[in-house]
């Protein structure tokens, strides 16, 4: 079943065209990532379908019913650490737990939120501000934020893009065990400009191009899960993997390459 | 720190230069310019009379300080959210704002029926401009990622004004309450001038039309130090309120 569907969107910045003619579907519970090289339209794809930002021609569905607005449904986490910084992480937790759950008492949503935030290892850090705690707690505050709206579809752009190789390895895995866990599934768009990161995490790798953005190449990740990280880099399935998609930048223009260890395209 | 102690020192410096001159000065000019040591006669001996002023001219500042800071954070926080009503305001903003004070003064003791209130309103129009400029452009500006947040958590106007905008325009209010802060005690003192009985202003008015220099330099030095206790206090909450602003 299709939750999501875009249908032929172009975005432009005045006469700045960004995204051009792009069409996608993504389905029920599916893990999608979308690879691309930093300025190429990314995070305003993730705008468009988060619906704070509306496409110039062509129209986005979700669920059936066209995006205009955005909604606790389409719940997001920001490329930079988007926590409101005067509020305590429980605090903030409590404020999308106030959304999902409304009628729950004052108590029982922080008790709530201590709970998401327990689900992320964050359990001793509840009372903490965001200034208090390093860049990977932030960006599980902010995920634990996005799970605790109760969103069926969860947008994620480059969460773990600031994170130290350490930090992001560990987020990765507790990003797919809190996907893997749930019934029904949440429906993921993960973004990224790292070819690894898109292998260890996609049912299906959108490829998209620069200037102006469109995609370039889709491949569909059949391995079983969980995936190890060592298979990624050494394994012969991913190994065709990969060359597809550099196939699909190299296919394109000559001076676009893309970078397998997280360095940027 | 080693700055902040040398600049401790500037204060006997100052006494120093200040005895000096007082010493050097024509005796028939020394009433003119009295020498510390008077003064400080002086401050002792109108200690009583300064804390029965000081409790008097609070009961201005404080109502007048208070109610400026209440009504401009109320009404500049939506005024600052909303696109229209920023647009729809800002002439009136543009015009009023800069209008020293000042001149409100004398009609404000005519208009109100006690000096009390005239007073109190002075100080609530000194305050006000400030603090509400200091919340609306801080609402104005309310950084985007904070907005989009804002949006995807549904939050409707109410729930952003409380939660995102006041918070995000904190800093920029207390840069206004700084400014409305010294305001309020120039128009207090200036109000006093005019038109009280008691009252830190009264007491340096008065013993001026007496020639007593002395008690006015002493009235003035306890003014300027109650001043910058106030200064401080706020200084204190200022920080203790937005320790997450780092
Ligand atoms: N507010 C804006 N006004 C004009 N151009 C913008 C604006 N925001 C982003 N852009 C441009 O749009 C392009 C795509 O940006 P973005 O979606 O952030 O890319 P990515 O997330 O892939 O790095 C960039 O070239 C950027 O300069
Ligand atoms: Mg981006």
């Amino acid at each position: 079943m299709t939750t999501l569907r875009l249908a032929d969107i172009t975005f432009a910045y005045g006469d700045r065209v960004i995204l051009e003619h792009l069409s996608l579907t993504v389905a029920d519970g599916e893990f999608l990532v979308v690879l691309g090289a930093s300025g190429g339209g990314k995070t305003t794809l993730l705008r468009l379908i988060a619906g704070l930002a509306a496409p110039t021609t062509g129209q986005i569905f979700f669920a059936d019913e066209e995006v205009r607005a955005p909604s606790p449904q389409r719940g997001i986490v920001f490329q930079d650490y988007a926590l409101f910084p005067w509020y305590s992480l429980r605090d903030n937790v409590a404020l999308a737990v106030a959304k999902s759950e409304p009628r729950l008492s004052r108590r029982e949503r922080r008790e709530r939120a201590a709970e998401y935030l327990r689900a992320v290892g964050l359990g001793d850090a509840a009372a903490k501000y965001p200034h208090e705690l390093s860049g990977g707690m932030r960006q599980r505050g902010a995920l634990a934020r996005t799970l605790a709206l109760g969103s069926p579809l969860l947008l994620l752009d480059e969460p773990f893009g600031a994170l130290d190789p350490h930090n992001r390895a560990r987020l990765q895995n507790l990003l797919l065990e809190i996907w893997r866990a749930a019934t029904p599934r949440r429906t993921v768009i993960f973004v990224t400009h790292d070819i690894d990161e898109a292998l260890l995490l996609g049912d299906r790798i959108i490829a998209l191009g620069s200037n102006p953005g469109r995609i370039i190449g889709e491949i569909k990740i059949d391995a079983p899960r969980p995936r190890s990280r060592e298979d990624i880099i050494t394994a012969e399935n991913f190994r065709s993997y990969r060359a597809a998609i550099q196939a699909c930048y190299c296919r394109r223009d000559d001076d676009e390459a893309v970078d397998g260890d997280g360095g940027g395209i | 720190m080693p700055h902040r102690l040398s600049g401790l020192l500037l204060f006997p410096l100052l006494v120093g230069v200040w005895a000096f001159v007082a010493e050097i000065l024509p005796p028939q000019s020394r009433y003119l310019f009295p020498a510390p040591l008077a003064v400080a006669r002086a401050l002792w001996e109108s200690l009583g009379v300064l804390w029965q002023g000081t409790v008097a001219s609070m009961m201005i500042l404080i109502p007048g300080y208070i109610l400026a800071v209440l009504a401009a954070v109320l009404f500049g926080i939506p005024v600052g959210a909303t696109t229209w009503a920023r647009h729809f305001f800002a002439p009136l903003m543009r015009v009023a704002a800069p209008v020293p004070p000042t001149v409100y003064v004398p009609y404000a003791i005519a208009l109100l029926p006690t000096f009390r209130a005239s007073a109190i309103f002075v100080v609530f129009i000194g305050a006000f401009w400030p603090v509400f400029l200091g919340a609306v452009s801080g609402a104005a500006t309310v950084p985007e990622r904070h907005r989009d947040n804002a949006r995807v958590l549904g939050f409707g106007r109410w729930e952003y004004w409380r939660r995102v905008a006041f918070h995000a325009a904190l800093p920029a209010i207390f840069n206004g309450m700084g400014v409305g802060m010294a305001m309020a005690f120039i128009l207090l003192t200036v109000a006093e001038l005019f038109g009280a009985n008691v009252g830190l202003g009264h007491f340096v008015q008065y013993y001026a039309d007496f020639a007593d220099y002395p008690r006015m330099v002493a009235g003035i030095i306890y003014t300027g130090a109650v001043t910058f206790s106030a200064m401080t206090l706020l200084a204190q909450l200022q920080k203790r309120m937005l320790f997450w602003n780092i």
